[in-house]
């Protein structure tokens, strides 16, 4: 039995993570897509699980801090028995949608959130109302608003002088600080 | 001198003993091993000019590590991933200007310090090899400028891009990385990208490690007179090499404070979205000297011109191998250099001045 106590420990100790594992994922939502490469005007199925029975979920599509709501979806149990709840629903992706990487987000009145991958293509010509606009090339540069909070920039401005004195400083000194 | 900086025994390098904080530093750490002797004209500011970009390339590293972290490096959302940097990220715009403002000062210390090298004739005897490692790291450097140009996914980044694909068709195998058809599972974009923040900062690291190694087996080269020879100064000079950092550093928060400032009065430029097909931007002006070439010899000059600058360099201390450091010992060889940085400048004059006209597909 002693020769066996080192297996017995490691044994317990490669279980123990796998436990706490399965057990920090029970309660936490999942959410999977299908399909994970959809065009413009498309349709996916969103599919919840490990979820709260009955809470609603409010669906997202996000990119780069924005939003477009696809819908909601509320989870339900499979049976009377199940401990978990979940739902399978279908989204359209709006045919404006620019085409790109994107997360799809559900997320819960508490705060709950799960979410999967998506890529949007360019639009289907189904889905298209009209003839696409052709981009034209241009050296131009892009129009954005850059201004700045006068707190920002005063602060910059005051870092910028900071590092650029004691750089002088360091500079000019670096022989006498070197002897000390 | 008290009973406990006696019990440790720390003493400056100067002879007098050492704080108590300096002194635990430096049991620790042992900085003071940074103290050997260097000449006094080290620390000069033409001999500083290669740690000068060391400063710059750091600080290119931690900027960049910010802007990594919202930068979506797919070709459908590359551009707007920018845009977000610039308006909607935490000071993104001032980290991006930062970055673009280092990465053109660092160009121009980088070609100074080869000229400085060149016109020094510090790749003499026996620092020819850290000469070639000079240039490696030259071409790292130009690789960071281009691939960084790429990203931003505007229309010249577009053009540069496309610029970079007619160069891989005219390397043929050698230029399979640079192809789209390299990879069918991830975009040319992504792999531009995983070049500028991964393989192209570990050859900078691989060479800078080495640029380093020879500089202290050989000593910086010495000071330039008429009858100044090339030789070995390790070990040698009035002057130490922490001060040499000092300055290093120094000059190297001065850039930072120049390019904050940069930033605040001239943001980085942004064009508008990339249209492939093309051609209505000039290149970088770093790039830009290469298209008159392009309109001479059409896209194969953009496989020619650099072959022949690299030979040109890279045949420098095999054809100037006089023992003899001053310019005027050696009037041929600095006066050939200095044509070719004309001819170069020239170039990208001409190139500035003239109508953009389109160039690619021009291949034979």
């Amino acid at each position: 039995m002693r020769a066996h106590l080192p297996l017995i420990f490691f044994a317990v100790l490669f279980t123990l993570p796998i436990g706490a594992t399965a057990a920090q994922a029970h309660g936490n939502p999942v959410l999977t897509v299908d399909p994970t490469i959809v065009a413009a005007g498309g349709t996916i199925t969103a599919k919840g699980s490990q979820m709260e029975p009955d809470l609603e979920f409010a669906i997202t599509l996000e990119r780069a801090g924005k939003a477009i709501t696809l819908g909601k979806a509320t989870a339900m149990k499979e049976n009377s028995t199940a401990e978990d709840a979940g739902f399978s629903q279908t989204f359209t992706i709006p045919a404006d949608t620019k085409p790109g990487s994107y997360q799809v987000r559900a997320t819960s009145p508490d705060g709950d959130t799960a979410s999967a991958d998506l890529t949007v293509t360019e639009p289907t010509a189904a889905a298209t109302a009209g003839a696409a606009m052709e981009r034209l090339a241009s050296g131009e540069l892009q129009v954005l608003d850059r201004s700045k909070p006068i707190a920002e920039i005063a602060g910059l401005a005051i870092i910028a002088l900071i590092v650029g004195v004691v750089g002088v400083w360091l500079v000019w000194r670096s022989e006498d600080l070197a002897a000390h | 001198m008290t009973g406990r900086e006696v019990a440790s025994g720390s003493a400056s390098p100067m002879g007098r003993p050492e704080s108590g904080l300096r002194a635990f530093f430096q049991e620790r750490l042992g900085l003071s091993a940074l103290r050997y002797s260097v000449p006094e004209h080290a620390n000069s500011i033409p001999y500083l000019l290669g740690g000068i970009s060391l400063m710059g390339f750091g600080l290119l590293l931690v900027t960049g590590i910010y802007l990594a972290q919202f930068y979506h490096p797919v070709p459908t959302d590359a551009h707007d991933s920018v845009v977000y940097i610039i308006t909607g990220a935490p000071l993104g715009d001032v980290v991006r200007s930062i970055h673009y403002w280092l990465a053109q000062i660092v160009v121009i210390t980088v070609v100074l310090h080869l000229l400085r090298i060149a016109f020094t004739g510090s790749f003499k005897r026996p620092r020819e090899f850290n000469w070639y490692v000079g240039l490696g790291l030259f071409v790292v450097t130009m690789g960071f400028a281009f691939t960084g140009t790429v990203l931003k996914f505007d229309q010249e980044a577009v053009e540069a891009l496309e610029h970079n694909i007619d160069w891989a068709k005219l390397v043929g195998g050698f230029g399979a990385w640079f192809s789209p058809d390299f990879s069918q599972s991830v975009p040319l974009l992504t792999r531009v990208f995983v070049g500028h923040i991964a393989i192209l900062p570990l050859l900078f690291t691989l060479l800078i490690v080495v640029h380093f190694f020879f500089i202290k087996q050989h000593g910086i080269s010495p000071e330039v007179t008429r009858d100044a020879t090339s030789r070995r100064t390790a070990g040698e000079g009035r002057s130490h090499f922490d001060v040499h950092i000092r300055r290093m550093v120094g000059f190297g928060l001065v850039l930072l404070g120049v390019s904050i400032v940069l930033s605040l009065i001239f943001p980085a430029p942004l064009g508008m979205p990339g249209v492939a097909g093309a051609e209505v931007t000039r290149p970088p002006w770093m790039f830009v000297w290469l298209v008159p070439f392009e309109e001479w010899l059409g896209a194969k000059a953009l496989l020619i011109v650099p072959l022949v600058l690299g030979a040109i360099l890279a045949l420098v201390p095999l054809a100037d191998r006089s023992p003899f450091m001053s310019a005027r010992r050696r009037p041929w060889v600095v006066g050939f250099i200095g044509l070719l940085f004309l001819v170069i400048v020239a170039s990208g004059v001409l190139a500035e001045l003239r109508p953009v006209s389109a160039h690619l597909g021009a291949m034979p």
